[in-house]
């Protein structure tokens, strides 16, 4: 059912911006409006300028960094040229990526009270208006609680609720799912579609969740290098698929799937944009949809060894706190490999890979590299045979150029020098660093950064490597680009363990999944099955990936049964039409 | 995994129910009269009285002890620097023998030097407890209002709340840093004091390039929560006085007037060796 809208409470005219001290505008003359009530989605790559437009809407661009500003930005009849960003306030609620340090204040209720205060409402108004906040926020119950006590996604309804308490015309929100597992991502979309339905909040969000915007927005923009490039309904915006990808946009993997299916047939060339409408159209399955074995394996998949690298018996761990991380857990993992670990926050997985690499003792239990108990390794004795690249590449970075963080850990370790010349040219050019060897690291992108922590970390010559949310904060090419990496490193012979909640990206890449769940594992098989076991994902909070759904949505036993997990595979075995 | 603000002591006693005004005044008191006092006697009872505010507030043991630990090499250093070197060193204790090269017979612990060192250990170990003291024991908000009462600017007092948090944001990072160095292969454990400088070193750079990241952030956030710096804004916290604060606030007036009068006119807390 379409909104019926009234007068534009947002109105951009000709908007260019460049920072200060660089050549590049972040924004080419961008124009648009949006009327009251309306659910505006923003997407495009990494740079594309998303942030920059975010930004402003609530005058922190110009007013914050300075630069060239041209054209206006109008937020109801104020210009933000014109008025300071505290002043903006009390009309745009703006929502940052970055959860933790937007919450400033020590208690749950004084965050929504902050600006409030800073607004100098009277203080049986604020009184007023904060518990109606939280309530609509679903964290009544919280107030007393230091903000950082709760979990990403209540932490992210917080910072909305301290927003929305302003009760402004706008509701910008910048990427503020890219740091949630499934779950808080979820409780955030579902959060503002109700603003937005119930309430008739205005609502601008900066996402690369296209399943999600499809389904919640009523308009989509495309930014790419400032200049805005499509502005429609989703139902519109998500059928040219080539020029979406060309932009580095993931259309939904329905949409992607249809249209695969329907290449070079006659059927009608509208594809489906979200689950239900998938499940509308006419499928039908081919004569005898091929067994899932006939699917390729991705890649040519390396020969495996029966060798151990890492192995866990009974594993149990609590920490200080008394909080039991892992309950049991007995996994082996051979040389060869391609693992993902998944499950929701606090599933423990990351204090299980933490074990793999030493920075943690089992409570009981035991975990064995190579061989080893991990208690008689120093934990720099364990990080030259298996590498761990954290989430963070800014806090893995420690000189001032490309080339010299490569060789950091080399040198240090008293490799010869002629030996560390040569490992680190092999490992720039393996990670195709090789153009900005000598560039500062801070002066290049965050896909590129963590290339470089991964090359440093491949100078070691480490035999497993293992990535901890490598996704995370990533767009769709930066994400695709790390993944690739991890195949290549896979079919070079390294045994790859992955940890990350974006099941929908695993495809292609992983072989083995493990499901993790409050401490304990949950299945342990190969990424086909694991992704096509929706009740243990769901046991432990994960949506299984959209495609999945939708064939288990057809209810169609046969295709169910050949399991297939990419659009390609997809219309080997469906006909749409 | 290592929290993200400062540890607050929830658990009532006398000095959590006093007002933050008072408890400032203390604060001030205990952090002037360590410099009025040049006596080691004087400091160091001073620093008694510190210490049993901090345990009847509740601060663990476990925190004080790791102070002292931490502050140990510093400490043994000031004792040094000034046992050796101070001037009003007159009666050695120990002298480096005649045939060590170059210092012998020529470098002698005196003293009255340690007794000063002394007297410098206490002037930080004090402020060092009397300051967790109010901040753990009082809700942020509070002390921010309480600050800005006692006619801190709003901004200043601002700031300090956020530099509060930031101190635990620091030790969060370096520990991350820290274990991403031990992953890069470094036996950090291993190296000797002289091996570990340019490793520590090194952490400047993400350290440095993390803490002005998000205090930029910090700053769009805040503005974006219409702050301003202005004190021209609502408080919904408010307190006031009550008879055991008066009580409180006179006794330390009486004790922060008597301490400079006798100092003054009586030469007591004069140094001593």
């Amino acid at each position: 059912m379409s909104k019926i809208l009234t007068k534009p409470i947002l109105s951009v005219e000709d908007l260019s911006y460049r920072y200060p001290k660089t050549t590049e505008f972040s924004l080419h003359d961008v124009s648009l409006q949006v009327s009251e009530g309306e659910y505006v989605a923003v997407m495009g790559s990494t740079g594309a300028g998303k942030t920059t437009l975010c930004l402003a809407l609530n005058g922190i661009v110009p007013h914050f960094y300075g630069g060239e500003f041209f054209g206006s930005v109008r937020v109801g009849t104020m210009d933000t040229v014109d008025h300071p960003t505290h002043e903006l306030a009390r009309h745009v609620g703006m929502v940052f990526q970055d959860i933790d340090m937007q919450l400033t204040a020590p208690t749950v209720a004084n965050e929504v009270a902050f600006p409030l205060e800073n607004l100098c409402f009277p203080v049986e108004e604020i009184n007023r208006r904060v518990p109606a906040a939280l309530e609509a926020l679903r964290l009544k119950g919280l107030e007393d609680k230091h903000p950082h006590q709760l979990s990403g996604g209540q932490k992210q309804r917080l910072a909305i609720a301290a927003a929305l308490a302003i009760r402004p015309t706008l509701l910008v929100l910048d990427e503020p799912t890219s740091q949630l597992d499934p779950v808080g991502s979820q409780e955030v979309f579902e959060v503002t579609r109700r603003l937005n339905q119930d309430h008739g909040i205005t609502v601008v969000m900066v996402s690369h969740a296209s399943e999600e915007l499809a389904e919640y927005a009523d308009r989509i923009l495309l930014l790419s290098r400032g200049e805005l490039q499509a502005d429609k309904p989703p139902g519109d915006f998500f059928q040219d698929i080539d020029f979406l990808l060309e932009h580095g946009v993931r259309p939904p993997a329905v949409t992607a799937a249809f249209s695969t299916a329907v290449r070079g047939s006659n059927a009608p060339g509208r594809y489906p944009v979200t689950l239900s409408e998938a499940l509308e159209q006419r499928w039908s399955v081919q004569s005898g949809p091929r067994p899932h074995s006939t699917f390729a394996t991705p890649g040519d998949a390396p020969v495996h060894s029966n060798e151990t690298v890492i192995r866990t018996r009974d594993l149990q761990f609590s920490y200080e706190d008394g909080t039991e991380a892992l309950r049991g857990l007995s996994v082996d993992i051979k040389q060869g490999d391609y693992i993902a670990i998944v499950g929701q926050n606090g599933a423990g997985k990351s204090t299980l890979i933490r074990h793999f690499v030493g920075l943690l003792t089992p409570s009981t239990g035991a975990v064995q590299v190579f061989d080893r108990y991990t208690q008689d390794y120093e934990v720099s004795e364990i990080a030259q045979r298996v590498g761990y690249v954290s989430q963070n590449p800014d806090n893995q970075i420690f000189t001032d150029s490309v080339r010299t963080e490569v060789s950091y850990a080399l040198l240090k370790l008293g490799v010869a020098k002629d030996e560390v010349a040569a490992r680190v040219d092999q490992s720039l050019e393996q990670l195709d660093l090789g153009d900005v060897a000598d560039r500062h690291p801070v002066t290049l992108s965050k896909a590129d950064r963590s290339r470089v922590v991964i090359a440093a970390i491949l100078a070691m010559r480490p035999e497993v490597l293992i990535f901890d949310e490598p996704t995370t904060g990533q767009d769709y090419q930066g994400s695709k680009a790390i993944l690739e990496l991890t195949r290549e490193l896979w079919e070079s012979g390294k045994t790859i363990i992955v940890v990350t909640h974006h099941l929908y990206l695993l495809p292609g890449y992983a072989e083995r999944l493990l499901i993790m769940g409050r401490g304990r594992l949950l299945s342990d098989s190969s990424l086909r099955s694991g992704l096509y076991a929706t009740a243990t994902l769901e046991e432990t909070y994960l949506n299984p990936p959209q495609l999945v759904r939708f064939v288990e949505g057809l209810g169609d036993e046969a295709l169910q049964r050949s399991q297939p997990l990419t659009p390609d595979e997809l219309a080997l075995t469906m006909v749409a039409g | 995994m290592p929290s993200m603000y400062v540890e607050r002591i929830t658990r009532p006693s006398f000095f959590s129910r006093l007002d933050v005004r008072v408890k400032l005044f203390i604060m001030f008191l205990a952090s002037t009269l360590i410099f009025v006092w040049e006596s080691v006697f004087y400091q160091f009872a001073m620093f008694l009285v510190a210490l049993g505010l901090a345990l009847s507030a509740h601060i663990g043991t476990r925190y004080i002890r790791r102070l002292v630990i931490t502050m140990i090499p510093f400490m043994l250093l000031v004792l040094l620097i000034h046992g050796l070197f101070n001037p009003q060193g007159q009666s050695a204790i120990a002298s480096v023998p005649e045939w060590v090269p170059l210092l012998g017979g020529r470098l002698s612990l005196y003293w009255e030097g340690l007794v000063f060192g002394g007297m410098v250990l206490f002037r930080i170990l004090t402020p060092l407890l009397v300051l967790p003291l109010v901040v753990m024991t009082t809700d942020i908000n509070d002390l921010m209002l309480g600050l800005v009462k006692v006619r801190v600017p709003y901004k200043v007092a601002y700031v300090f709340s956020v530099g509060l948090r930031f101190v635990p944001f620091i030790f969060n990072e370096i520990g991350t840093i820290t274990e991403a160095q031990r992953l890069r292969g470094l036996a950090i454990e291993k190296m000797g004091f002289i091996k570990r400088i340019p490793v520590f070193a090194s952490l400047a750079v993400p350290l440095i390039l993390g803490a002005l990241v998000k205090a930029q952030t910090l700053e769009m956030a805040l503005q974006s929560k219409a702050f301003s710096g202005s004190a021209q804004r609502t408080f919904t916290n408010d307190f006031r006085m009550s008879g055991i604060d008066y009580l409180a606030l006179a006794g330390g007036i009486v004790i922060f007037f008597g301490a400079i009068l006798t100092r003054v006119f009586l030469d007591w807390g004069a140094f001593v060796s």
